[in-house]
């Protein structure tokens, strides 16, 4: 039998440092490592975003020739495999625990569904009566605008400073794509948004490991 | 340069419960000085708390939101113990107030959750000032030492 296992720890300096190595280990196991899911909606919006660029580029030019549907489909697939991911890993150690922080989370989540649904039943009265450059337009702007919304609101929720920042950052360069127009508003939400988001993952990861 | 001071706190713990540590823990030894190095042996520690196990499942309950309550496998699973060790450890901090048990059933399933009472986040908030303050102490009568030594 280890003498430890129901002894005292020999010294302060043990304790503290069992007592840090435990609390690493809980938090670990129990808040759980959204890394990966910014990530991939990092890729998503990169992709896709560049895609639907390189396709319905600005003023309708195609900058590179391919099928229409196939900047779209690629945004939809890497897109549901995001989600996924996220409902995966965000129900994931809730299980775990029960009280406020479980409703606190689970608000959290339905508020994004709310926001989509939104945009979804406005979309389809108002799109009708666009030209196709601005349907695109609409979804997208509105897409990061939600997006961006709910990561600043996380960040206040949650109190995660890198978070707020991420969904300020979301909010500026959707505005900055609106005012520059279909198109342009593509390549602005692949490389600033996108790249931000795969940036703010990488950053999330190397905190976990610390 | 005599550090012989008790805190009430820690004179009642000792007082509530029996000390179960077995390590050598010389009277006095963490107000006597100098200090030869910052493993200063404990003394005068909430009992209940330390003991390695107990500190363990303090430190995974300390984590959770005031409020939350863990299920008593995820704990079992964090810790790694054994599931009748960890009852046995949970029944004496459940005895001393520091954390409350809670039965109740999801569907069919009884699950048994595990929280940090007001009481028992307190005590482990006193029990890590304490430490830090015996570490700050062990130091500073380490820096103290090493200059008289420098002096003479």
């Amino acid at each position: 039998m280890d003498s430890h296992e129901d002894g005292a720890p020999v010294s302060v300096a043990e304790s503290l440092r069992l007592i840090e190595r435990e609390q690493a280990q809980a938090r670990r196991r129990l808040v759980p490592n959204l890394a990966l899911v910014y990530i991939m909606w990092g890729v998503a919006w990169l992709v896709g975003y560049g895609l639907l660029f390189l396709r319905f580029g600005p003023g309708g030019q195609v900058l590179v020739p391919m099928p229409a549907f196939l900047p779209l489909a690629t945004l939809g697939v890497l897109g549901a495999a995001a989600v996924v991911a996220t409902a995966v890993t965000g129900c994931r150690g809730s299980r775990a625990v029960a009280g406020p922080s479980r409703v606190q989370g689970a608000m959290y989540g339905w508020s994004w569904a709310l926001g989509f649904l939104v945009l979804m039943v406005l979309g389809a009265k108002v799109t009708p009566f666009m030209p196709p450059e601005y349907v695109q337009l609409f979804y997208a702007a509105g897409s990061g605008a939600v997006v961006g919304l709910l990561y600043s609101v996380g960040g206040a929720v949650f109190q995660e400073r890198y978070l707020f920042m991420l969904g300020v950052w979301i909010i500026v360069t959707d505005v900055l794509g609106i005012l520059a127009g279909p198109g342009w508003h593509s390549l602005v939400t692949a490389l600033a948004s996108g790249l931000g988001m795969i940036l703010f993952g990488l950053i999330a990861w190397r905190r976990q490991r610390c | 340069m005599l550090n012989n001071h008790k805190s009430p706190r820690q004179s009642r713990a000792r007082r509530s419960q029996e000390p179960e540590a077995q390590a050598p823990q010389p009277q006095e030894a963490v107000s006597s000085q100098p200090v030869p190095s910052q493993d200063v042996p404990l003394a005068e520690l909430d009992p209940v708390i330390h003991a390695q196990a107990r500190l363990r499942v303090m430190a995974v309950l300390s984590t959770l939101t005031v409020g939350d309550k863990i299920t008593f496998p995820a704990l079992k699973d964090i810790l790694g113990m054994t599931a009748g060790n960890l009852s046995v450890h949970l029944r004496k901090l459940e005895d001393a107030d520091y954390i409350g048990v809670t039965k109740t059933h999801q569907g069919r399933t009884p699950v048994t959750f595990v929280a940090l009472t007001a009481r028992g986040r307190l005590a482990f908030d006193d029990y890590t000032a304490s430490l830090r303050l015996l570490l700050d102490s062990a130091t500073s009568g380490e820096l103290t030492a090493h200059r008289d030594d420098k002096g003479s």
